[in-house]
């Protein structure tokens, strides 16, 4: 009798423990490859544009539609990861991405040196490879579980 | 002035490890990588700045680009540490459970998927 009421109270303990603040949202492989093309998609713009800038084809107006279409992307991204409970950290991760979007715009309307395009996309290949990376180890924890 | 990028490397991975503790073994080889060439790109920026290639305003652009990469970089190595946390948490609910189900003579714990040696002590009527 001892050792039942000691094996429901470990359930218990258990059943808290797994349903605690340590519950985070399942491996999504529409979310995980929407952002490595994403990635991808950002990467070529930025490698092209470090080619065209200081040119008229490097000029914002002539990629206007890019910053439309990625943030659209990006949108879509979001609604995705935001349909699943404990998805927090990726639609922050999503956000991030999104505001430096922005200020990319925002710099390339102004005009944005070879130099500035190096250190910006270093910082885009960050964002984006630890976002890939959090989405990666979700499906890893799914086939290890 | 140079920023000093090994030391400004060192104190960034010095305070995720703080922050995460026993989990930073686990996810050390994804972090370090990120938060060096983050460190390299404050360097790089200074530089620009430095040498006049950017003006203040410009300077001050970047580094918000820079700090929204930080925080991606933490959002990520925070969910990474939760992974883990959350597999050693499973594991442990795993053994509790086949202890457990054993003890009050139905399956109290679900998803088991104990090591199969394990259950054949098990089946073999054997105590862990």
């Amino acid at each position: 009798m001892r050792k039942r009421a000691k094996a429901i109270l470990i359930a218990a303990v258990a059943s808290l423990v797994s349903c605690s603040g340590y519950f985070i949202a399942q491996y999504n492989p529409a979310v995980d490859t929407g952002a490595t093309e994403l990635q991808q998609k950002v990467d070529r713009f930025l490698i092209d544009l470090e080619q065209t800038t200081g040119t008229p084809a490097g000029d914002y107006q002539q990629h206007a539609a890019f910053y439309v279409e990625s943030r659209s992307d990006l949108q879509a991204l979001r609604a995705l990861a935001s349909q699943q409970r404990g998805n927090d950290l990726t639609v922050q991760s999503l956000d991030l991405i999104g505001n430096n979007l922005d200020k990319l715009e925002a710099m390339h309307a102004q005009g944005i040196s070879r130099e500035e395009i190096g250190v910006v996309r270093t910082l885009f290949d960050t964002q984006f490879r630890m976002l890939v990376q959090l989405e990666t180890a979700k499906k890893r924890k799914e086939s290890a579980s | 002035m140079n920023l000093d990028v090994h030391a400004i490397t060192k104190s960034m991975i010095d305070g995720v490890r703080g922050a995460i503790g026993g989990r930073w073994s686990t996810i050390r080889l994804v972090a370090e990588p990120e938060l060096r060439k983050l460190a390299q790109t404050l360097e790089d920026v200074q530089q620009l700045y430095a040498r006049g290639a950017v003006t203040a305003d410009r300077a001050s652009q970047m580094f918000e680009m820079q700090r929204n990469t930080a925080l991606t970089v933490l959002r990520s190595i925070e969910g990474l540490g939760v992974l883990t946390a959350r597999q050693a948490v499973d594991a442990a609910v795993r053994t509790a459970g086949l202890i457990v189900n054993r003890l009050v003579g139905f399956r109290l714990i679900g998803g088991s998927s104990a090591p199969p040696s394990m259950k054949a002590k098990f089946k073999a009527g054997k105590d862990l």
